[in-house]
């Protein structure tokens, strides 16, 4: 079984009083792969994690959990190959940082020596001055070096898979966008498997290899962050990972893989569609807003559609700014305005200004039912 | 008036020292009055002769003071002592799986709980006099054990140095779950889900991290029963029999029947300083535990 999945979950359901909170869950994650479970809360992303660890609440009441191979189901947690990473690190406030990461070297009975110098080691990996910290107290520490001596804590038993809950959560901002690539760049160096749950889409995105998006106790789609962005299967996807405007409409008739949309309102745009969509079929479409440009009244050029609509606002993001389009049906979408393209020549997009909603047609993602 | 209010509120609040010394001041004044003065007047009477009607004689003499010491006494001290701390032993030994039991249940946990402070609801004289009932040779635990032809004397219970020790734990057992509940209540789930995943089964995670974090409720339920133990005198006196005499008793019958005010200060006074040395034993610990170990 030399390629067997570091981790498989199969059809694994879980019920709160006749409610599912996980249902039938399927995946595989390969090993050294980053994963990322990624949700709105109460989507079962932590009930997931939490089954795959083995803690006694929740037990999953349907399907197989493997870790490399084996059937693990009823497995405590410390007969699992994981480590794991919490939330709010969970870190022993009555020992010192070396007593917290020397704890499961001792529960293994590793001799004392060896230990100390995992320790040390330990500490090194997570870039904590050994001379400095190892007799510290852990509630003498800020919120990034709890972390750390938390990962460090979980590492030095060298666990074929790491479990991280939220783990970046309770950081500020901007160390947290340090611990990402932080995270990542452990991943690659140890090899180790890590699997990451989170309710930041843009965390999942940066850090995973591939990225499940559950809603409702269910996975909505697994894929790279790159899949997931450019081709969101549901609208639910398309909107929780990145921004997404949404277009309903009719089929009229599709003539050489292009089918023709009309929408309830009147208006008509077209996209690509596979062989399954005939004329007569519902469908709707993210476009995402960087996806989309806006010109000044002029009618759409070859391959495109424009739609028209009035500037309603315009957002200023930083990176770029978002203008907020009223169409005649009354819906807004957003249009994002990269900085060089925030004016038309000289001329900036001003609100209540009357402007043409413009997108190529492969650039819009037919989405599922 | 109004006006004045917010101002003398504005004046408190720009001088937080003030505020603290009136917020202080009724404790203050009713510790003193009630509690500081009878102490001291009480310390002084530990020196003076003693009137043969009770209270004492003007004059100073350290005759009292001198008594403690001989052998008969430091026995009833020794014996107080020992049973006190058998008590708070077997006291921490029934109330820690209790509070585990309670803290671990969520339907029942209110439901619980009232039935530990429930005992609260009659006085302690009252719930002496029960064990009394439960316990006698004609009592409900005889009537049974007879019945079922365990025994067919009644069994001596009432009376006894066990007796006197049964009545301490059960008076005593909801000033120990109490803090325990307390400290187990307010341990993060979380640290036991680490330290089971670090490989920890679950006898370990007690041992390391349960234990080790609810010591300070453990040492503080532990003072709650070992101090009122130990300067207690109805429990050996109703249960014991007048037979198993503590210190306690031996206060009480110094002020009563014996008519001897100044030696009872003394005892009284023996009796607080060994009751200190527990509590600055309890406080060096706490101060240890803030400040932290070493691994």
């Amino acid at each position: 079984m030399a390629d067997a999945p570091a981790l498989e979950l199969d059809r694994v359901s879980r019920r709160y009083k006749g409610v599912p909170a996980v249902d039938r869950v399927s995946l595989d994650v390969a090993s050294g792969e980053f994963f990322s479970l990624v949700g709105p809360s109460g989507s079962g992303k932590t009930t997931t994690l939490r089954m795959i660890a083995g803690f006694d609440d929740p037990e999953p009441d349907g399907g197989t959990i493997r870790m490399l191979g084996q059937v693990v189901n009823g497995r405590r947690p410390y007969q699992r190959p994981i480590g794991m990473v919490f939330q709010n690190y969970a870190l022993f406030p009555h020992l010192t940082v070396a007593g917290n990461i020397a704890f499961g070297l001792e529960e293994r009975r590793v001799p004392r020596e060896e230990i100390r110098r995992r320790v040390e080691r330990g500490l090194e990996l997570v870039r904590l001055d050994a001379a400095t910290f190892f007799s510290r107290r852990t509630t003498e520490l800020s919120g990034g070096q709890r972390q750390r001596v938390a990962l460090a804590r979980a590492l030095v038993l060298e666990p074929q898979i790491l479990l991280l809950d939220e783990p970046l959560a309770a950081l500020d901002p901007q160390l947290r966008v340090e611990m990402r690539l932080e995270l990542r760049e452990l991943n690659r160096r140890l090899g180790i498997t890590f699997v990451l749950v989170t309710h930041d889409q843009e965390e999942a995105l940066v850090m995973s290899d591939r990225v499940a998006v559950m809603s409702a106790g269910r996975i909505m789609q697994i894929g790279s962050p790159v899949e997931i962005y450019r081709h969101p299967r549901t609208a639910f996807v398309a909107e929780f990972i990145g921004n997404a405007n949404i277009y309903r409409g009719r089929v009229e008739g599709v003539s050489g893989g292009l089918a023709t949309v009309t929408q309830p309102d009147g208006q008509t745009w077209r996209v690509p569609v596979g062989p399954s969509v005939t004329a007569g079929d519902d469908v709707q479409v993210a476009v995402r807003p960087e996806w989309q440009e806006l010109t000044a009244g002029e009618r759409n050029g070859p391959g495109t559609n424009a739609l028209p609509g009035h500037i309603r606002e315009i957002n200023f993001l930083g990176e770029s700014s978002h203008a907020v389009v009223m169409l005649p049906d009354g819906r807004d979408v957003r249009v994002a305005l990269h900085h060089s393209a925030l004016s038309t020549g000289s001329r900036p997009w001003q609100c209540g200004e009357a402007v043409m909603v413009r997108w190529r047609f492969e650039d819009a993602q037919v989405l599922e039912r | 008036m109004t006006r004045l209010r917010s101002r003398v509120a504005a004046a408190l609040h720009r001088h937080p020292r003030i505020q603290a010394t009136a917020l202080l001041l009724p404790a203050g004044v009713w510790l003193a009055v009630f509690f500081a003065i009878p102490l001291a007047i009480m310390a002084t009477y530990a020196f003076r002769p003693r009137h043969i009607l009770g209270g004492v004689y003007p004059g100073w003499t350290t005759v009292h003071v001198a008594r403690l010491v001989e052998p008969l006494y430091l026995a009833v001290l020794g014996r107080s002592v020992v049973l006190s701390l058998l008590a708070t032993a077997l006291a921490l030994l029934v109330s820690y799986p209790i509070a585990l039991v309670i803290v671990r249940s969520t339907r029942w946990r209110s439901f619980l709980l009232f039935l530990v402070v429930l005992p609260f609801w009659t006085s302690f004289l009252v719930r002496t006099y029960a064990t009394i009932f439960l316990i006698r040779d004609t009592g409900l635990i005889n009537q049974v054990l007879q019945a079922i032809g365990v025994t067919h004397q009644p069994l001596r219970m009432l009376y006894t140095p066990g007796a006197v020790l049964f009545g301490l734990v059960t008076g005593f057992v909801p000033f120990m779950v109490l803090p325990i509940y307390a400290s187990l209540e307010k341990l993060d789930p979380a640290l036991l889900e680490a330290a089971e995943v670090l490989g920890a089964p679950e006898w370990r995670r007690f041992v390391r991290v349960i234990w080790p974090l609810t010591l300070p409720g453990v040492v503080v339920g532990s003072l709650l029963v070992f101090v009122p133990s130990l300067g207690s005198f109805l429990t050996s006196d109703l249960l014991g029999g007048a037979k198993v005499e503590l210190i306690g008793n031996l206060v009480q019958n110094q002020f009563t029947s014996a008519r001897n005010w100044p030696f009872g200060s003394a005892l009284s006074f023996l009796l607080l300083m060994v009751v200190m040395l527990g509590m600055l034993a309890q406080l060096r610990y706490t101060a240890a535990h803030a400040k932290g170990k070493t691994a």
